[in-house]
C-alpha cells in the first residue's frame, strides 16, 4: 500500500545500523560501493573480505545524511518513466482561471511539504509537482522515494485547453483539485472528459478500440505489436456454486494473458482468446514515421489502468529503436522531449478517433 | 640510530599533541622493527625480507568489537616537491605486509603486546603529514587514484590512513578540547559516546573512559559526553554533549537528520546541554542559518511545542575557534 505524504517527522528518518546493514548487504549494492564508503573514512580492507563482513563493518560506523542519500541513491533510484494521461476540458476556460486554480493547489500541496513550480511559456501552463512517494512495504531505504510529476495545460488544434498529466494516484488527485479550484469561482463548472470504454461492455468492441488506436498514429505507419495484455474479468460465482466441492484446480479461470513477441495480434493464440471473450487492455506497438525511409522506430504503449471498467487510460513513448542503413539494430535510446510531445499528441488524437469508430 | 631517536621524538609529539586527548595509548617501545615470519614477503630486489619496519604502536579498546586494537603505525611526511603517488602506494603495500606478519609474529607480540591474554587485533596506520603545508589537498587526490585492490591486505585485516587534512582536523579538535577544559566549558572527565546499536552492543560501561576509535574520529561527526563542573557547590557547567561535526553545513536537511540522530540516541533533554562544533575549514557561510532553520523545521515536523521545542531550540552550533592551517610534527621524510 502506497501513501501520499501524511505522516509525522522528517522525510528521512535516522537509519540505524541494522537498516544500513540490510541496505548495503542488498543484492543490488555491489561490494565496491561498500569499499568506497569505507575508503572515504580512510579504511582499506582486504580484497578477500566478503560483502557480508564489509556490510557489518560499515553498519557499525556513524552514518549521516550524506551517507544515507548516497546509499539510498544506489539502492532506491526509481528510473522508471511514468505513463501519461490526458483529459479534454468540457467548457471554455481562460489561462488566468487555470493559473488561479494551479496556484491554490500549489499552496495546499506546499503546506504539506511538497514543492510545486508553475511555468508559463508558448501558451502552455506547466506545473511540476515534487513529492514523496511512500511505500512502507519496501525496505526502509526505499520507503521514501522522491518523485516528480507534471500537470500541463495546453491548447489542442481547435484552440481549446486540454490537460495532460503524469498518471498516478497522487497526480490524478492534484488534477481533480485544480478543477475544483477553477470551478469554485465559476458559475458553470468545467468538466474533464477522459478516454474510457466504460460504456462498451462488449469485448470485441474493446479490442477494436486498440486496433483503431495503433493503426491511426498520424504520419506514422504501424509496424508491429510486440506485447498484448488480454483480460477477461473473473467469472462471478452464483450462490449455488459457492458450495461447489470441486478443487480450484478443477475449475480453471484465467484472468490475464500476456503475449509477447512480434505480430502478436495476428497470432492464432490471440484469436483463441478473442473467441473466449478476452479483450485487450494494454498494448505495446511500434510505429515508423512516414516522412523518412530510414527513420528510427518508436515503441509506444497504451493501456487502461482499470481493466474491468476500461478506465484510467494512459500511454507513453517507451523507446526509440535505432535504424542504421535502413535496418533495425539492437540499439535503443530514450525519446527526446520534443519527440515525446509530438507522440503524446498523436496518441491522444488516435485514441479520440478510435472512440468514434466504435459507435 | 639518529633517525630512530628522531622518529621516537616525533611519535611522542604526535601522541602529546593529538592522540592523548582521544585516550589513545602509546607503546613505549622505541625500536619497532620486528622479524618477518612469512616466506612470501620479499624485498624490492626479490630477497627474503628479514624485518618489517614500524615507527610507533598506538592502542585502544574498541567497545563494539570488545577487543584491543593495535595500530602499527608508519609515520611519513612530505613537501610539495616530494609527494609521489608511487611512494604512497609502496608505503601501503609495505604496511599491508607488515600487518600480515605482525598478526602472527611472536617477535611482534613480545615487543608490543601490553596486556597478555586479552583479545586483540593488529591493524596498520599510515600517518602522512605535509611538512611544508604547500600541498595538503594533493595527498587525498593521489590516494584516491591508487587501485586499492592491488594493496595486498590479508584476509580479515585492515589499514587506516590519516592524511594531512585529517591530521589537521584532529589536531584542531584536540587543541579545542584542551582549551575548552582550560576555559571550563568542558569537564576534564569527558568521555567518548558509544550508543548501543541494534547489531552491535557496547561491551564497556557507559561511563568508562575508553579511547575514540579511529573510525569514530573519521566519522561525519562524533560525540563527547561530559559531567557537570561544580565549584564551591555552584554548577558552573551543566552536563551535556559536545558534537564535533565534519561536514560543511551547506544544507538544512543534513541538520534535520543530525537532530533526528541525536534524538534517537536519547541525548536531547532539558537537563543536558548540546553544543555542535563544526571543525572543517571549508564550511558554508550559511551553516548557522541552515542549522537554525533545521531546528524549526524539525520541531514543526514533529509538532513539538513548549518544553520539547525548547530542548531542540537550545542546541547550539559554532565553528571551531582556531583551526590549524597545517599541523606537522616535524620533517620526517619518506623513509621506506
Amino acid at each position: 500500500m502506497a501513501f501520499m505524504k501524511a505522516r509525522f517527522g522528517p522525510s528521512l528518518y535516522f537509519a540505524n545500523d541494522k537498516v544500513i546493514f540490510d541496505a548495503i548487504n542488498h543484492a543490488q549494492v555491489n561490494t565496491d560501493l561498500i569499499r568506497e564508503l569505507l575508503f572515504e573514512r580512510g579504511i582499506i580492507t582486504s580484497p578477500l573480505t566478503t560483502k557480508y563482513e564489509l556490510a557489518q563493518y560499515f553498519s557499525r560506523l556513524t552514518a549521516d545524511y550524506f551517507d544515507h542519500i548516497n546509499i539510498g541513491n544506489k539502492l532506491g533510484k526509481i528510473s522508471k518513466r511514468e505513463r501519461i494521461t490526458y483529459a479534454e476540458i468540457n467548457g471554455s476556460v481562460t489561462e488566468q482561471e487555470i493559473l488561479e486554480g494551479l496556484k491554490s493547489v500549489k499552496s495546499a500541496l506546499e503546506s504539506k511539504g511538497n514543492c510545486v513550480t508553475i511555468n508559463v511559456s508558448n501558451g502552455r501552463i506547466v506545473a511540476r509537482l515534487e513529492y514523496e512517494y511512500i511505500d512502507y512495504t519496501e525496505v526502509e531505504f526505499r520507503q521514501v522515494q522522491p518523485r516528480d510529476s507534471i500537470v500541463e495545460f495546453l491548447k489542442n488544434e481547435s484552440g481549446e485547453y486540454v490537460v495532460r498529466s503524469t498518471q498516478n494516484s497522487y497526480t490524478d488527485i492534484a488534477v481533480d483539485q485544480v478543477f475544483s479550484a477553477i470551478n469554485s469561482s465559476r458559475e458553470i463548472p468545467i468538466k474533464q472528459t477522459r478516454i474510457s470504454l466504460e460504456g462498451y461492455a462488449n469485448p470485441v468492441i474493446r479490442t477494436n478500440f486498440f486496433n483503431a488506436l495503433i493503426n491511426n498514429i498520424e504520419n506514422h505507419s504501424f509496424v508491429t505489436v510486440t506485447e498484448a495484455f488480454c483480460y477477461k474479468p473473473k467469472i462471478k460465482q452464483s450462490v449455488d456454486e459457492e458450495d461447489d466441492p470441486r478443487e480450484l484446480e478443477d475449475q480453471p479461470d484465467v484472468v490475464r494473458v500476456t503475449l509477447k513477441g512480434t505480430g502478436v495480434t495476428k497470432s492464432f493464440v490471440i484469436d483463441d482468446l478473442y473467441e473466449k471473450d478476452y479483450y485487450i487492455v494494454k498494448i505495446v506497438w511500434r510505429v515508423k514515421p512516414t516522412s523518412r525511409i530510414d527513420a528510427d522506430l518508436f515503441e509506444l504503449e497504451a493501456q487502461f489502468g482499470e481493466p474491468i471498467s476500461c478506465t484510467e487510460f494512459s500511454y507513453q513513448a517507451r523507446s526509440v529503436l535505432i535504424c542504421e542503413n535502413g535496418k533495425l539494430t539492437e540499439k535503443k535510446r530514450a525519446p527526446k522531449s520534443e519527440e515525446q510531445d509530438n507522440l503524446f499528441r498523436l496518441i491522444e488524437a488516435a485514441a479520440k478517433y478510435a472512440l468514434t469508430t466504435l459507435e | 640510530m639518529a633517525e630512530t631517536v628522531n622518529i621516537s621524538h616525533v611519535a611522542n609529539k604526535i601522541a602529546h599533541d593529538i592522540f592523548k586527548v582521544f585516550f589513545w595509548e602509546m607503546h613505549p617501545q622505541q625500536d619497532t622493527n620486528f622479524e618477518c615470519v612469512s616466506d612470501t614477503h620479499k624485498s624490492e630486489n626479490g630477497t627474503q625480507k628479514r624485518t618489517h619496519p614500524g615507527d610507533v604502536v598506538f592502542h585502544y579498546i574498541d567497545p563494539y568489537l570488545n577487543k584491543r586494537i593495535y595500530l602499527h603505525t608508519d609515520l611519513k611526511s612530505y613537501k610539495k616537491s616530494t609527494l609521489q603517488q608511487g611512494k604512497i602506494r609502496d608505503s601501503l603495500k609495505s604496511l599491508a605486509l607488515t600487518v600480515e606478519c605482525a598478526a602472527i609474529s611472536e617477535s611482534w607480540r613480545q615487543k608490543f603486546l601490553s596486556i597478555d591474554q586479552e583479545v586483540y587485533e593488529v591493524r596498520g596506520l599510515l600517518f602522512v603529514a605535509n611538512h611544508d603545508g604547500q600541498a595538503t589537498e594533493d595527498f587525498a587526490k593521489y590516494l584516491k587514484g591508487i587501485a586499492k585492490s592491488n594493496i595486498p591486505v590479508a584476509k580479515g585485516q585492515t589499514l587506516h590512513i590519516l592524511g594531512p587534512s585529517e591530521i589537521n582536523s584532529l589536531f584542531s579538535i584536540a587543541t579545542d578540547i584542551k582549551l575548552a577544559i582550560q576555559d571550563k566549558t568542558l569537564s576534564p572527565s569527558y568521555r567518548f559516546f558509544y550508543p548501543d546499536l541494534t547489531l552491535w552492543k557496547r561491551h564497556t560501561a557507559d561511563d568508562q573512559r575508553i579511547g575514540a576509535t579511529i573510525e569514530m574520529l573519521l566519522s561525519p561527526y562524533f560525540i563527547l559526553k561530559y559531567p557537570a563542573i561544580v565549584e564551591d557547590g555552584n554548577i558552573i557547567l551543566r552536563p551535556g554533549s559536545l558534537i564535533y561535526y565534519s561536514r560543511p553545513g551547506n544544507t538544512i536537511e543534513e541538520f534535520v537528520y543530525l537532530l533526528d540522530s541525536l534524538s534517537r540516541c536519547q541525548l536531547v533533554n532539558a537537563k543536558e546541554q548540546i553544543r555542535i562544533i563544526a571543525f572543517k575549514q571549508q564550511r558554508s557561510a550559511q551553516i548557522k542559518n541552515n542549522f537554525e532553520k533545521a531546528k524549526h523545521r524539525y520541531c514543526k515536523m514533529w509538532n513539538f511545542e513548549g518544553d520539547r521545542e525548547a530542548e531542540i531550540m537550545s542546541i547550539s552550533i559554532d565553528a571551531l575557534a582556531q583551526i590549524s592551517s597545517n599541523y606537522s610534527p616535524d620533517e620526517i621524510g619518506w623513509r621506506l
